[in-house]
């Protein structure tokens, strides 16, 4: 599961289309999940990229129902303790349950539930965007945005050394774990503190041996690669356009603020 | 014989998946990092969090264009540097409560590389994460970086440098920084919860999210100052130039130095 994502990133059908197209579909799609009435407006985010990822991008279906349940923990603590009232209810609310100071109001609830369906949405967006598009895409396009050349680099560099770094991580943990080092909770602290200390170690030890091969050939300003260059897809852009178009609409008339 | 030694490589292969598995997020109802997920906040609090949060991001920047401008060979350092925090953020850390949890590894960063390049390393690290385990989120990713990228590594650098300060053992400063950086980041993602959903008030919203919280996070806290005095340790041992070299560790002349102020 590790790095399943970015493989499915760099063999997706969508890769071709241009990352400012894929930006419009996603972040327009955030910020409409977070404006229009949860309810319908959040279901119809979920199911549209839904459908989108898996019959045009072409994402298995296992990997996106696993990325998306990635952040449950958190959405599903975050949830309860919204829906858990403390102190006195708010005059006019209806209490469903009450234990002294907690209370579960039908407005708590209906605010948890708001929050659940927009979280479960904009995961989808950001999935979308995750599995469909190479982190070296995106870091080309923050340099042509402007971000200063440099931090751009780093970022690119950091991204390269991961897999290696994860790849001596894995190694160290199954060695650690053979020797029975994670038995019990104090030799597992100390097995995970000389784990980290062990990838720190080799990240420098790397670092520097890439460091000196890299200025062996000159590497003075910055590590560009060549770039695919991709135009803009009319018949995306004109999809996005629709998608969000009906987004706005049904979302707000679903909801009946403008019916 | 042949099968023995078949059954054997079998055997060894999935002891293989399975320990890959087991540190890979494949357990994702086990997870508990607290990073607001996508969609928590709503767009008034996601813009206010991603302002507030710019200042010091582009401080952060500048901070390692500067250096990178300096010390050309720094650049592979900090590249380093960040992937060490993702993949210290990205592993599971042993645990009290029997969930699995992830440490967020700003303390030991704010110590080895300074709070505000932590705030630009952090950013680039919570942006993967975003896009390569989808933990947190795009429109959160503004309180996030306030509460992981700078927070975090401030108060944890604070502490550091206050117990430095006081002349206590390196052990003590590094745990303070890394148990302290944790619960501050997880105080301010509980701030930033409340002021989003005050129910009935900002206050009882805090108490209610902290408590819910400290569950998990108050053990994982101590246990990430822990596993922080276990890493500077073994670092001490393995990696002293290193570490002279950022200035952690006295250098040999200026130990020599202040044992003679010291005696005299």
């Amino acid at each position: 599961m590790a790095f399943s994502i970015d493989a499915a990133a760099w063999g997706s059908p969508w890769r071709r289309i241009a990352v400012a197209d894929k930006a419009l579909l996603v972040t327009g799609t955030l910020v409409l999940d977070l404006l229009v009435p949860a309810w319908p407006g959040t279901l119809l985010v979920a199911a549209g990229l839904t459908i989108a990822a898996i019959a045009s991008a072409r994402v298995d279906w296992r990997l996106w129902l696993a990325a998306l349940a990635l952040p449950l923990t958190f959405v599903l603590t975050g949830v309860l303790s919204i829906a858990l009232q403390v102190g006195p209810p708010a005059p006019g609310s209806t209490p469903w349950w009450s234990w002294g100071p907690l209370a579960v109001t039908a407005e708590s609830v209906a605010r948890a539930g708001t929050v659940l369906g927009r979280s479960l949405a904009g995961t989808c967006a950001v999935v979308l965007l995750a599995v469909s598009t190479p982190m070296v895409d995106l870091v080309d396009a923050g340099r042509r945005l402007g971000v200063p050349a440099p931090a751009m680099d780093i970022a690119a560099l950091m991204y390269r050394l991961l897999f290696v770094l994860w790849e001596s991580a894995v190694t160290i943990r199954s060695a650690q774990a053979a020797r029975l080092g994670y038995v019990g909770l104090r030799r597992s602290v100390r097995s995970f503190g000389s784990l980290a200390a062990g990838v720190l170690v080799s990240a420098w030890d790397r670092s520097r041996r890439l460091e000196q091969g890299l200025s062996g050939r000159g590497y003075t300003d910055d590590l560009r690669t060549l770039r695919h260059v991709r135009p803009h897809s009319p018949v995306f852009l004109a999809a996005t356009g629709a998608w969000l178009l009906a987004l706005a609409a049904i979302g707000t008339y679903g909801s009946g603020v403008l019916g | 014989m042949g099968i023995r030694h078949g059954r054997a490589t079998v055997s060894q292969s999935q002891e293989l998946v399975r320990v890959i598995t087991t540190i890979g997020t494949r357990h994702p109802g086990k997870d508990s990092a607290v990073h607001i997920a996508e969609g928590f906040l709503p767009v008034p609090h996601a813009v206010g969090w991603a302002v507030a949060a710019a200042p010091f991001v582009v401080h952060g920047v500048r901070a390692t264009v500067r250096q990178v401008r300096e010390h050309p060979e720094d650049r592979v350092l900090l590249a380093a540097a960040g992937a060490f925090t993702f993949i210290l953020s990205a592993l599971k850390m042993p645990s009290v409560t029997g969930s699995s949890s992830h440490p967020t590894g700003t303390g030991a960063g704010a110590i080895l590389f300074r709070p505000p390049v932590m705030a630009f390393l952090s950013t680039v690290v919570l942006l993967f994460q975003a896009l390569l385990l989808a933990h947190g989120g795009l429109t959160t990713l503004g309180a996030n970086v306030f509460s992981m990228g700078i927070a975090g590594p401030w108060v944890g650098y604070g502490a550091y440098a206050a117990l430095r300060r006081l002349r206590a053992p390196l052990e003590v400063q590094v745990f303070f920084a890394m148990a302290l950086a944790d619960l501050a980041t997880y105080l301010v993602t509980s701030f930033q919860l409340a002021l989003a959903y005050p129910d009935p008030s900002v206050g009882a919203a805090f108490a209610k999210f902290a408590t819910i919280f400290a569950l998990t996070q108050v053990p994982l806290a101590v246990i990430e100052g822990l596993v922080g005095v276990v890493l500077f340790r073994v670092l001490r041992s393995i990696a002293g130039p290193e570490l002279e070299r950022l200035g952690i560790l006295a250098r040999p002349a200026e130990r020599a130095a202040t044992e003679d102020g010291v005696h005299a």
